[in-house]
């Protein structure tokens, strides 16, 4: 029994259920009399029943044999609750009813979890001894689903299953790490019209001193729908203070493998104050963190489990870190943190103007290159909202092609870090578990289908203004009659050896243009300066083409281009040219360049067709 | 234990049936066939054979008779084997049938009528009835009994229709006992049988052109009359060339210019050989077909939903590029096996061989238009 420690509750023991949990978990090869597994049990138990919360427990169920991956690689980010119980059940929850957030994962390709364990306003949704509870301070609700969440909250913790402890359980019987995650900013609000949602808490309704208030820099107006006025200053040591605690308690109560220190909102990115406070906002983050580092060794000793730092930060170069005013480079030399989650940093919404877009070619140089030599690692973070008609979010081949780019860059990991990620419902199809596969595998990736993708808005928005500095052009962009519209793309693929091993099965080019007539108007395409020519183009028109429940749009045409293999990209960097060398002049108008993509398809074997016979 | 026709009961007994058939209902008609042929001893057929024309003759005058009567039009059709092989060799007078008018409409089969069959050769029936009222339909059984379909998929069965239409018959039909009907072949019947009335819908639907052979269910072939044997499956011998008639009814030149050919694709299946260690040349129309337009996909334990495909074989698929498109009507694939690997004593066979073709509803119209 040595290395089996157990938590059991009276009951089970009363019941005398243990018995037949023993048996039928461990197994035939230990299974042993009863009399003997008592006088085991005796000598086990005592020290166990009267461990901290941290329990202990998490470890108490058989251990699977199959390895758990060396260090978090593949993960998934679930704002718990969504996609899962707290919203989709009613109450009462059994504790399985919230475990299927981490059961859901057993053995789908994904090794980590980051769970939620906050919202934006301050609440969380575990059983915390030093922060608001979702819905502790509403007496009246305004919203049915964050009244049935607090009620499931409630009622969870109640019957002792607090959120937070039987996720840490299961994860680590499941051998998933564990890692809760919560928001460092948080935003204040008016308690006459947000109380009743209980989303935030009297923390922040409480202090509006705290919040960074106006700001007149020229940038503010960038930041997106998250980074409003309402926001609570870091620079105060009570705002400090009191997301400390939270990240303390999911380090020291829970049996957690460490926590994600999210610095975005929902995904959104800017600073903590005002502008023209970063200066000094930077070095108090450091420090907080250097704190927290502290609590997490400290941790690691009481619990014998490894406490990890991971941040969430912009990918970029360092200067898109300093716009916020996080010192990257200090927390890696330091070994402050124990990885770095890069996601784009493009995201933003207000309702004036949004910049929405699948973004699949993150820069992660300088992560990478600043944590070479350290034991920090870089996961790349995918925010998989693509916005178009027949797919909101990214398909397999186009998520796929992100974790690709992300490898080839050097990346450690990747993952999903939309907070519900369901592209096909939920729960998950085969179709997601077929996507999750292969993402911790960047040899398995390397003849996974693919769709790279020109970074292009969702449907709808337009002139995005970001916070954060964009080298490269962002689809939909007008085309001038006789001015090339050039355009980056950068695949992960070695065409040239998988093609010389006959597994190369097509190579394609779309390039989507709206407004255009190609009897009329002429327009050219090349790739790494070779125009492509009309005879491996097929020309698909969409105009009002119909499709089940809605019209293609924009109107216009696919210029579906079917690559021979002296024109395939090469690895790396490649840049496409769009022309228009005739516009119609009798059609006034703009023709645009909506999407380009990169399709890839391989085979199995050179011989192996996926449907090879057709009766 | 079948009847005798020379008899005179069984004649008159039959006759009654149809008779009653003709003129105690409102019928449009009568279809007149037999489940086996011929119809006495092959020893009496040439006696056999006025004797039926004539229980016609008779027929056609109680037709006529009950068309006065009801004022309603009493067609006789009569189903036959499509080769004109078969009908001396069976006793049927056809030319007499259809000279003499006593019949309306002849419905074409296959020799063995049961069996999927898309290369009747109705060219002689179509023939003997021009410049006459006579209708030429053409049947094809059902029976396809292949790994992923014991049914002819619709790709299939447009491909016959076309054929036959393509010969000239004025109208398609199918022979399927209600006994061996299966619900995968009716889920979609309405969109299957929607085009089948149809040449002109048929020339832009998707085909499978496949070349006759014999369902693995029924090792013997029709009931011993001569006629078409299937094709396939033949051997490959080093050095002596397999040449396999390939009908289609596409005008793949004419559909090529409207941009509308979105794929041809010519695939053999080739049992028992090795391509890393066999040579082989194929052919079409004396074309040699270039290895730079040729995909091979392995069935090696090849694992579909159904089971391991066609365990052993090799698909040669060929993406026919326009220069190489199989013209209408007969066609020729030469299959030559040029090398063949000195380390093994199997017999390679040529077990499938078929040309698919799939069109664009618009030059500029894909299926799927979009991924996202």
């Amino acid at each position: 029994m040595s290395g089996i420690r157990l938590s059991i509750d009276n009951e089970f023991i009363r019941k005398e259920k243990w018995f037949e949990w023993f048996v039928d978990n461990l197994g035939p090869r230990t299974k042993m009399k009863r009399r003997n597994f008592l006088q085991t049990l005796s000598l086990a138990v005592p020290g166990s029943i009267v461990a901290p919360v941290v329990s202990v427990s998490a470890t108490k169920h058989h251990q699977k044999t199959s390895k758990q991956s060396k260090e978090p690689t593949v993960f998934s980010y679930d704002d718990g609750r969504h996609a899962s119980g707290l919203y989709q059940f009613a109450p009462p929850l059994e504790a399985s009813d919230l475990t299927y957030a981490v059961d859901q994962l057993v053995d789908s390709g994904v090794d980590t979890l980051l769970y939620s364990a906050g919202l934006e306003g301050g609440a969380v949704q575990y059983g915390s001894q030093v922060a608001q509870k979702w819905g502790d301070n509403v007496d009246v609700w305004v919203h049915p689903i964050f009244y049935r969440a607090s009620r499931n909250l409630k009622q969870l913790i109640a019957d002792g299953n607090d959120p937070m402890r039987i996720l840490a359980e299961r994860c680590h019987q499941e051998n998933i790490w564990f890692l809760p995650t919560c928001p460092v900013c948080i935003i204040g609000g008016d308690p006459k019209v947000e109380r009743g949602y209980g989303r935030k808490s009297d923390f922040v309704f409480d202090n509006p001193q705290f919040y960074v208030g106006e700001d007149s820099a020229s940038q503010a107006k960038f930041l997106g729908r998250m980074f409003s006025s309402k926001r609570l200053n870091f620079l105060h040591p009570e705002v400090r203070k009191e997301r400390f605690l939270i990240f303390e308690e999911l380090l020291t109560r829970y049996a957690s493998d460490g926590i994600e220190v999210d610095l975005s909102l929902d995904n959104e990115f800017g600073p903590f104050c005002r502008f023209d406070e970063v200066g000094e906002l930077a070095p108090i983050l450091t420090q907080w963190i250097r704190e927290l580092k502290k609590v997490a060794k400290k941790a690691e000793k009481t619990q014998g489990r490894r406490k990890r730092l991971y941040v969430r930060i912009p990918s970029g170069p360092s200067s898109m870190w300093k716009i916020p005013g996080f010192e990257v480079e200090t927390w890696v030399t330091e070994n402050l943190v124990d990885g770095l989650i890069c996601i784009s940093p493009y995201k933003k919404e207000t309702p004036q103007n949004a910049l929405l877009m699948l973004d699949q070619d993150l820069d992660l140089s300088a992560a990478v290159k600043l944590t070479r030599g350290t034991g920090c690692r870089v996961l790349a973070g995918f925010t998989t909202f693509l916005g178009r008609q027949l797919e909101p979010n990214a398909t397999p081949p186009m998520t796929h092609a992100a974790a690709a780019l992300s490898y080839d860059q050097g990346a450690d990991g990747f993952g999903v870090c939309s907070g519900a990620w369901s592209p096909n419902g939920w729960p998950w199809t085969p179709t997601e578990y077929a996507t999750l596969r292969s993402l911790g595998h960047p040899e398995l990736l390397a003849t996974e289908d693919k769709m790279y993708k020109v970074r292009s808005l969702a449907m709808g928005k337009r002139d995005p203004e970001p916070l954060f500095p964009i080298k490269d052009p962002i689809l939909p962009i007008s085309l001038s009659e006789g001015e090339p519209l050039i355009l980056p793309l950068r695949v992960a693929d070695d065409l040239p050896k998988w093609h010389g091993l006959g597994r190369v099965k097509s190579v394609s080019i779309q390039v989507k243009v709206s407004a255009i007539e190609p009897s009329l108007d002429k327009i050219e395409v090349s790739l790494n300066d070779f125009i492509l020519p009309d005879s491996i183009r097929q020309e698909i028109d969409a105009h009002f083409r119909t499709l089940k429940n809605f019209a293609v749009s924009p109107y216009g045409y696919i210029m579906d281009y079917h690559l021979p293999p002296e024109h395939y990209p090469k690895k790396g960097k490649n840049h496409i040219a769009i022309t228009l060398t005739r516009k119609d002049p009798k059609l006034k108008g703009t023709i645009e360049v909506f999407d380009v993509d990169c399709s890839i398809e391989y085979r199995l074997h050179r011989h192996f067709e996926e449907s090879p016979i057709e009766y | 234990m079948r009847l005798n026709f020379i008899f005179p009961e069984v004649r008159e007994e039959r006759l009654r049936i149809y008779e009653e058939l003709l003129s105690r209902y409102e019928t449009d008609g009568i279809e007149v066939h037999t489940e086996v042929v011929p119809i006495c001893k092959f020893s009496q057929v040439s006696q056999c054979a006025p004797l039926l024309t004539q229980w016609f003759r008779e027929l056609k005058k109680i037709a006529e008779k009950a068309e006065k009567k009801q004022a309603r039009r009493k067609r006789i059709y009569a189903r036959i084997p499509a080769n004109p092989q078969s009908w001396d060799a069976v006793g049927f007078e056809v030319d007499t049938w259809i000279s003499e008018g006593l019949v309306d409409g002849l419905i074409c089969a296959s020799t063995d009528p049961e069996v999927f069959d898309q290369d009747l050769e109705i060219s002689k029936a179509v023939s003997l009835t021009k410049s006459t009222s006579c209708r030429i339909l053409a049947e094809s059984g059902t029976s396809l009994v292949k790994r992923r379909d014991a049914k002819p998929t619709a790709k299939l069965l447009w491909a016959a229709a076309a054929n036959g239409y393509h010969q000239g018959a004025a109208g398609f039909g199918l022979h399927d006992m209600v006994r061996s009907q299966e619900l995968t072949f009716l889920k979609d019947m309405y969109d299957v049988l929607r085009p089948l009335g149809s040449p002109e819908l048929l020339a832009g639907v998707d085909k499978i052109y496949h070349v006759r052979d014999q369902p693995r269910s029924q090792k013997t072939f029709g009931s011993g009359v001569p006629g078409v044997r299937p094709v396939l499956p033949q051997s490959l011998e080093e050095g002596k060339p397999q040449k396999i008639p390939l009908r289609i009814a596409d005008d793949l030149q004419h559909m090529n210019s409207l941009g509308r050919v979105k794929v041809v694709k010519l695939r053999l299946r080739l049992v028992n050989l090795e391509p890393s260690r066999n040579q082989l040349k194929i052919e079409l129309n004396d074309k040699t077909l270039p290895d730079d337009l040729l995909n091979i996909t392995d069935l090696n334990y090849r694992f579909v939903k159904e089971g391991v495909a066609y365990q052993g074989s090799q698909i040669y698929e060929y993406r026919l590029a326009p220069d190489f498109y199989p013209k209408p009507g007969r066609n020729w694939v030469k299959v030559t096996l040029l090398n063949k690997d000195p380390d093994v004593d199997i017999t390679f066979q040529i077990g499938d061989l078929d040309c698919s073709i799939e069109y664009r509803l618009h030059r500029h119209f894909e299926r799927h238009p979009i991924k996202y």
